[in-house]
């Protein structure tokens, strides 16, 4: 008996539970939790366990499907998997969300996390809900990646579609799983697909469903308020300028003017720097924090008790989420 | 004196460090080529601490202890740390933007007595020369 094993990563809501769901045979267990503050409500549900699938290729052979839960701060469980229960995965699979505002952020940031992983194995990257935003292209992916020297196939999917997430699997063990006819696991996905078309309310896969579906953007600044410790926002455009807050105390604003010129300066003075953030702390006083991007900032005052890197990686999510502010 | 900042820099997963005192860095793991980094570092660091001090922004109750005592800067992957001591003295510490930002964070806030007193010292022995 054979088994071939692909991981699934990618930011939360790429599509990884999606994906697995779709090609399964037997039921994915549920560990999608109704999402709190984290992804800003961004989404209904997120994966706070990991995702596991499996589909019969054959009497010999099996493919076991691996999904990581996408948010940080379940990072400890993409560690036991590469070391563990992925540890001997044919091939990596990224999924890359494409209604993210940095799509290319998230590429940068699954490359550095995955690397030692990603060298070892077969690795593509699938780029999801590109029918709900179309830029950027397939081109503007390749493009990237030549730039970046990294020599992977990128694919369009939509992770909803088996057939689609097959030949992305197939395409990644292909190699390795010389003893598998494609055509005959394809038919089998095809009926599978046309069973499940329309589950029985009352079903998991009907509940699931219901719980997944998508809420639309918020401005960046409510999505801040929904966070725990953050005490108050405030969103700037590409030229620093203040476009929207929840802050009614002037002083903070001055304070964030202060932090949005002195970055200014520093870039002004010498054009190879790029000031991400800048923040002031106290031991006994809320911190002030500014986050960069080159087409829009974010401005947080939360709780001292909330780490630098919880807040890091709040106004990540959320500049990654929100709204899009456009340069005009 | 510098061997107290390698081992500072061991525990808290730090690059470089360096202690700056009336704008000149009494002691210092930075090279020759990262002096640029340095100099920004500090004179941003110095720069918002001044200016929040004139703000006086006070979050809680205790007016007396609420004050800002630490800059955080990210330029582009580096990750700067400056810590106001006493004497008006400036703690700076690099890391590395994609290191365990929180254990610095962490281990230098509690070496800031250790680097008060190395501060004292200093002036102690300016006065007695
Ligand atoms: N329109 C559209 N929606 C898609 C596509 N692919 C996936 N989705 C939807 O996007 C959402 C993806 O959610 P999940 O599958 O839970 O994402 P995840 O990667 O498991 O997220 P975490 O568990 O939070 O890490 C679901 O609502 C899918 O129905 C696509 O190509 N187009
Ligand atoms: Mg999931």
């Amino acid at each position: 008996m054979k088994n071939y094993k692909v991981l699934f990563v990618g930011s939360p809501g790429s599509g990884k539970t999606t994906a697995i769901r779709s090609l399964s045979e037997i039921d994915v267990v549920d560990t999608d939790a109704n999402v709190s503050d984290a992804v800003i409500q961004r989404k209904r549900t997120t994966t706070v366990g990991m995702d596991y699938g499996r589909l019969q290729l054959n009497d010999n052979a099996t493919l076991q499907m691996y999904g990581t839960p996408g948010q940080e701060r379940f990072k400890f469980m993409w560690d036991l998997m590469m070391t563990d229960l992925a540890a001997d995965a044919n091939a990596l699979i990224l999924l890359v969300d494409n209604t993210r505002n940095y799509p290319f952020k998230d590429i940068d940031f699954y490359l550095s996390e995955f690397w030692d992983y990603i060298v070892q194995r077969h690795f593509v990257i699938a780029v999801t809900r590109s029918d709900l935003d179309d830029s950027p292209s397939e081109a503007d992916y390749l493009n990237r990646m030549k730039e970046k020297g990294i020599f992977a196939p990128v694919t369009f999917i939509d992770a909803r579609k088996s057939m689609h997430v097959l030949d992305l699997v197939a395409s990644a063990i292909r190699h390795d799983a010389n003893d598998v006819d494609w055509s005959d696991v394809s038919y089998k996905v095809a009926m599978q697909e046309f069973e499940r078309r329309n589950p029985e309310p009352g079903s998991a896969q009907f509940e699931w469903l219901l719980r997944t579906k998508d809420v639309p953007k918020i401005s960046s600044t409510d999505a801040a308020m929904n966070v725990h410790g953050v005490l108050g926002a405030s969103q700037f455009d590409s030229a620093g300028k203040m476009i929207g807050t929840t802050i009614g105390n002037p002083d903070y604003h001055q304070l964030f003017d202060r932090l949005q010129t002195t970055a200014q300066q520093i870039e002004a003075n010498d054009t190879e720097l790029v000031v991400k953030s800048l923040s002031l702390h106290g031991s006994n006083q809320d911190s002030v924090s500014l986050f960069r991007e080159h087409d829009q900032g974010l401005g947080l005052v939360s709780k001292p008790n909330l780490s630098v890197t919880q807040v890091r990686n709040q106004a990540d999510d959320i500049m990654q989420w929100s709204e899009h502010v456009s340069v005009t | 004196m510098s061997q107290l900042l390698k081992k500072l820099e061991r525990m808290s997963g730090a690059k470089m460090s360096a202690i700056v005192m009336s704008g000149r860095p009494v002691v210092s793991t930075f090279n020759a080529e990262q002096q640029r980094l340095l100099e920004l570092s500090k004179t941003t660091c110095e720069q918002l601490l001044t200016d929040s001090e004139q703000l006086h922004i006070v979050t809680v109750e205790d007016e007396e202890t609420a004050s800002f005592d630490e800059v955080h800067m990210q330029v582009n992957s580096d990750y700067v740390f400056g810590l106001r001591l006493n004497q008006r003295a400036l703690f700076i510490s690099i890391a590395d933007s994609r290191s365990d930002l929180l254990k610095t964070q962490k281990t230098l806030r509690s070496a800031r007595r250790v680097l008060n007193k190395f501060v004292d010292s200093v002036i102690a022995q300016r006065k007695s020369s």
